[in-house]
């Protein structure tokens, strides 16, 4: 190992010292080597001298009081436990540096941060505002998604709203810490150049400084590991929604491979993915002292927020240019029964007996005596048949297909349509009675309701409340 | 030459970085030198140790131009040091007395 190297795995072994101590200390041993090889040994054999390497660094650290560990324990220690460290840690410097005058920049650097929390506050108010108006229009204005996109949009709102937060606190919180550090290296690059001139005393300016650094450092620390515990708890369902979206993504590729025309509302789902990363990447920066580069994350963000503009415009053209059927697709033919007889007590076309799906009468006073039952429903049901004689029968072998509805609302889709889907499967029976049978149909409820020993029937033509006298309790029973 | 173990070594080495200071003002690389000619140390651990008793404020330092390169940094003990230097001293001659004294009556000594 030559001098370079061995000064360049010192630095980064060292890394935990402050920047003064470290360059401090990394002179002393450039200083010995270079005495050393001005003494004839090469800088191989002044490094070996210094012994094995990783001894001596836990030598070094442990002069500084610093477990050789310190790496692994920042590692195994949880955030939680980190901050009540850091509380009692900033409790017992707290009490040490009232009435310091690093009083002061505490006191100030508070009211800054409540005045920063205020601000962030306020500006929910406009954000708030834009949502509510973007709610409004989607709900009013495209149905019928109208409340997904709404919903969507509501999310989107909050999320950059908190990322631009997180991103304020972060960014001020560092830069007040970072202002204290560069005050404090400016000041010791001035003492330094005294020191050039003269003898000066060291210690003192150490002692200084190790003061200082207590009482601003200690607090911001307390500020950073709240936001750190905060952001954890934000973390799990930003994860989650992470998940489910990228799920999304996956889907919709899959449907724009398959010839979907609505790459708005993809575009939409990705830049809410990008923005929903950066967000989750932030907080991971963050809780693990991650460097931050905050132009590349301003760039991502802009240029994810424009590209969610631009989705929603597209999305907005494709809504409005899908238009929605309330019937049925063409190809798929509808299948009507019709049985007529004249009515009689035991007669089996009333809605009691044909309840195959949706049933209703009809008073039409032209059939006279007659009961006319129309069963309509859709050549798509594969699984059952209507007889003639309206009985419902299941076809054995004949499954009902997801697949089958699956690719007819793809292939709507790609023309942009939508139909009720649900009336494919529907059974819509109709019954056709004069009044005079209408009647008669409920007579028969109620003799058959009373025939089953009730005292009191209110009957319809489908089906009767009924109650018993004595009855204590006033539980109402549909028969 | 005396061999140490490491808990040893540390209030040891202190003690002889503060004594070998005393008397003249020393740079880093010539302390080094001199400690290692009195115990089998390694030399990389000298530094660390210079660097926490100046943090301690039994040292303090400086820069003074050298014939041969850059200008060495110098230690030089503060009066803080000397108390320092002299408590360490009766500490370590009262643990040597009861030492010797009592590897004298086990009758180890030869």
């Amino acid at each position: 190992m030559n001098k370079k190297v061995f000064l360049e795995k010192l630095r980064k072994k060292l890394k935990i010292l402050n920047k003064n101590e470290l360059e401090d200390i990394i002179e002393e041993y450039e200083d010995h080597i270079n005495e050393k090889v001005a003494s004839g040994k090469t800088e191989e054999e002044a490094v070996k001298d210094f012994g094995d390497f990783e001894e001596l660094v836990k030598e070094i650290l442990s002069a500084y009081k610093i477990s050789e560990d310190y790496e692994e324990t920042i590692k195994e220690k949880n955030v939680v436990a980190d901050f009540i460290d850091t509380c009692v840690s900033f409790v017992k410097d707290f009490a040490k540096n009232i009435g310091s005058r690093s009083a002061n920049d505490i006191v100030k650097f508070v009211v800054e941060f409540i005045v920063l929390i205020l601000f962030i506050a306020i500006l929910k108010l406009p954000v708030l505002f834009v949502e509510e108006v973007g709610e409004w229009l989607f709900e009013r204005l495209i149905s019928p998604f109208g409340d997904g996109l709404a919903i969507i949009w509501r999310y989107m709102i909050e999320i950059i709203y908190f990322v631009l937060a997180v991103a304020g606190i972060v960014n001020f919180v560092k830069k007040r810490y970072m202002e204290v550090e560069t005050v404090e290296e400016k000041k010791s690059i001035k003492e330094e150049n005294i020191e050039k001139n003269n003898i000066k005393s060291e210690a003192k300016k150490n002692n200084f400084k190790k003061q200082r650094k207590e009482g601003n450092g200690s607090f911001t620390k307390v500020i950073i590991t709240m936001i750190k515990v905060f952001l954890v708890f934000v973390l799990v369902p930003a994860i989650f929604s992470f998940l489910a979206a990228f799920v999304c993504i996956v889907i919709g590729i899959v449907l724009l491979a398959q010839g979907l025309p609505y790459f708005g509302i993809f575009l939409c789902g990705l830049t809410y993915i990008s923005l929903n990363y950066i967000f989750i990447d932030l907080c991971f920066r963050f809780i693990f002292n991650k460097k931050l580069n905050s132009k590349a994350l301003l760039v991502s963000v802009i240029s994810s927020v424009a590209l969610f503009a631009v989705g929603i415009g597209l999305s907005f053209y494709e809504v409005v240019n899908t238009t929605y059927v309330d019937g049925v697709p063409k190809e798929y033919k509808k299948i009507v029964k019709e049985k007529r007889e004249t009515f009689s007590e035991n007669t089996k076309l009333t809605c009691k007996d044909l309840y195959h799906g949706r049933c209703s009468y009809e008073i039409d006073n032209t059939v006279g005596d007659d009961i006319v039952a129309i069963v309509t429903y859709y050549d798509f049901n594969k699984n059952f048949e209507i007889t003639d004689d309206l009985e419902y029968k299941r076809k054995e072998n004949e499954e009902y297909s997801i697949k089958e509805i699956y690719d007819l609302v793809i292939k709507n889709l790609k023309h942009r349509k939508l139909y009720d889907y649900g009336k494919l499967h529907e059974i819509d029976v109709k019954i056709k009675i004069s009044s005079e049978t209408e009647e008669k149909i409920k007579e028969n409820n109620k003799k058959a309701c009373e025939g089953n020993g009730y005292d009191v029937c209110n009957c319809n033509m489908y089906d009767c409340e009924y109650y018993d006298l004595d009855d204590d309790d006033d539980d109402w029973y549909d028969e | 030459m005396i061999i140490i173990n490491t808990q040893f070594k540390k209030g040891v080495l202190e003690l002889l970085v503060l004594l070998l200071v005393e008397d003249e003002d020393k740079y880093g690389y010539e302390l080094v030198e001199a400690v290692s000619e009195i115990v089998d140390v390694n030399e990389g651990t000298i530094y660390p140790i210079l660097k926490r008793l100046t943090n301690e404020n039994y040292f303090e330092t400086y820069l003074k131009e050298s014939n041969e390169g850059p200008p060495r940094k110098y230690y030089h003990l503060t009066i803080l040091g000397k108390e320092r230097k002299d408590g360490l001293l009766e500490e370590w001659t009262k643990f040597n007395e009861s030492v010797s004294k009592f590897i004298k009556e086990s009758g180890q000594s030869e």
